[in-house]
């Protein structure tokens, strides 16, 4: 049976040799929780097998029971933190590993991950604070995603709770009062355009800290008003544009003196 | 979209008008998304009506961010300025970066040379990562879009 066992040991100052019974029944229900998050398992964490052994806590996984693609993923990130690489770690695992880390440093428990290729993996008091050092390179982003809101609202913290489509879980995008009371017609629970900042983790492509600009709701049952209203000024627009192919090779570097012509007629 | 197919869409006098509007209407009414690369905005709003064209009918602006530069960076659509001081990076080689990284069903352009030109083999090899419906391709006469 191939196994993945995480262990948790508790480090006896006198360097007695370590036991379970040092362990207390919170730090044994915080960690079983926090392999479950690091497996990726969800609510399939029933898959996770668990066995005391003498001097240590181990929670045995049997890689059997977990697809593939994610024994993949699991396996890469055991490896990644053996090389102290963690640019590809995505952040739940991240945070679960800074935890242990933080925990080792208190020079109370060690943890242990054991069965994935390229060696074991441990983090105790001796451990180089590598995980607590570490900043993701993050930059702002301003997106336009469609998705469909399904409640907005909030005293203190105004918000906006979107499921974009694709996707299967809520995202909570904060908003000041003013944007929420901007906002044109209702959108509760119709297909729309939502226009917000978030800054997105470039090395797991992960985003956070979402920030609401606008909410527009597309009328599809418009299209031909709003052409009309699209169209009414286009020839007069771009009566100096006699070919918008050409045009457009010229502001992008093709002909020089047409970026001037192109503003002329807008001053 | 690319820019030439936004001025013969607003443009009626525009030959190929018709089947610019035959596009759009297909697509909202197939409840797809239309990506506006921000380098394109740019250009349009020289002198296009982009409020009305952004007032809610689908059209959503994707910037030109750290992704899409990275992107560009690996075009090899570069041109040395004259005496070869300077070297860009072609503004069709930005919006292929950020279609690429989009991932758009198809590229909408009125500018046969934007993919004919020096984009055309890196188009070609894009092809485009893997999405078997992804295509660029010229406003066609025939009014109806290919789907």
């Amino acid at each position: 049976m191939k196994t993945l066992s995480f262990i948790l040991r508790k480090e006896n100052p006198d360097g007695s040799e370590a036991s379970p019974d040092g362990i207390s029944l919170v730090d044994l229900r915080d960690f079983t929780a926090q392999v479950a998050t690091f497996l990726g398992l969800g609510r399939d964490a029933n898959k996770v097998e668990t066995q005391i052994k003498h001097g240590s806590f181990v929670v045995q996984t049997d890689l059997r029971q977990i697809e593939d693609v994610m024994v993949g993923e699991i396996m890469e990130t055991v490896i990644s933190a053996n090389r102290q690489d963690l640019s590809n770690i995505s952040r739940p695992r991240l945070e679960v590993l800074k935890n242990w880390q933080k925990r080792a440093q208190a020079k109370d428990y060690a943890i242990s991950i054991k069965g994935a290729p390229g060696g074991d993996f441990l983090i105790n008091h001796q451990t180089p604070a590598f995980l607590a050092n570490y900043q993701p390179t993050v930059v702002v982003e301003e997106l336009q995603r469609y998705g469909i809101v399904t409640d907005l609202g909030g005293t203190t913290s105004p918000n906006v709770h979107v499921v974009f489509d694709g996707e299967k879980k809520q995202t909570t995008i904060s908003a000041s009062q003013e944007k929420l009371r901007e906002i044109e017609g209702n959108p509760l629970f119709k297909r729309s355009l939502i226009h917000f900042v978030g800054e997105l983790q470039l090395e797991t492509q992960t985003l956070r800290n979402h920030k609401l600009i606008d909410i527009q709701t597309p009328n599809l049952s418009t299209f031909d008003s709003w052409l009309e209203k699209l169209t009414k000024n286009g020839q007069e627009n771009w009566k100096d544009v006699p070919d918008a192919a050409s045009w457009v090779r010229g502001i992008r570097g093709d002909e020089e003196d047409e970026m001037e012509k192109a503003t002329r007629g807008k001053n | 979209m690319d820019t030439s197919a936004l001025i013969t869409l607003e443009d009626p006098s525009r030959n190929h008008h018709a089947a610019a509007v035959s596009y759009l209407r297909e697509t909202v009414n197939r409840g797809w998304d239309i990506m506006i690369p921000s380098i394109v905005l740019a250009e349009y709003a020289l002198l296009g009506d982009y409020k009305t064209l952004l007032d809610g009918k689908g059209f959503k602006v994707v910037g030109f961010n750290f992704r899409e530069a990275i992107e560009a960076s690996e075009f090899p659509i570069v041109i040395d300025q004259n005496d070869g001081s300077r070297v860009v990076i072609k503004d069709d080689a930005k919006i292929l970066a950020t279609a690429n990284i989009h991932c758009p069903a198809l590229v909408l352009t009125d500018d046969s040379r934007m993919v004919l030109g020096p984009a055309k083999s890196r188009v070609e090899s894009l092809h485009w990562k893997g999405a078997t419906t992804r295509k660029s391709l010229t406003i066609p006469k025939a009014s109806k879009p290919t789907s």
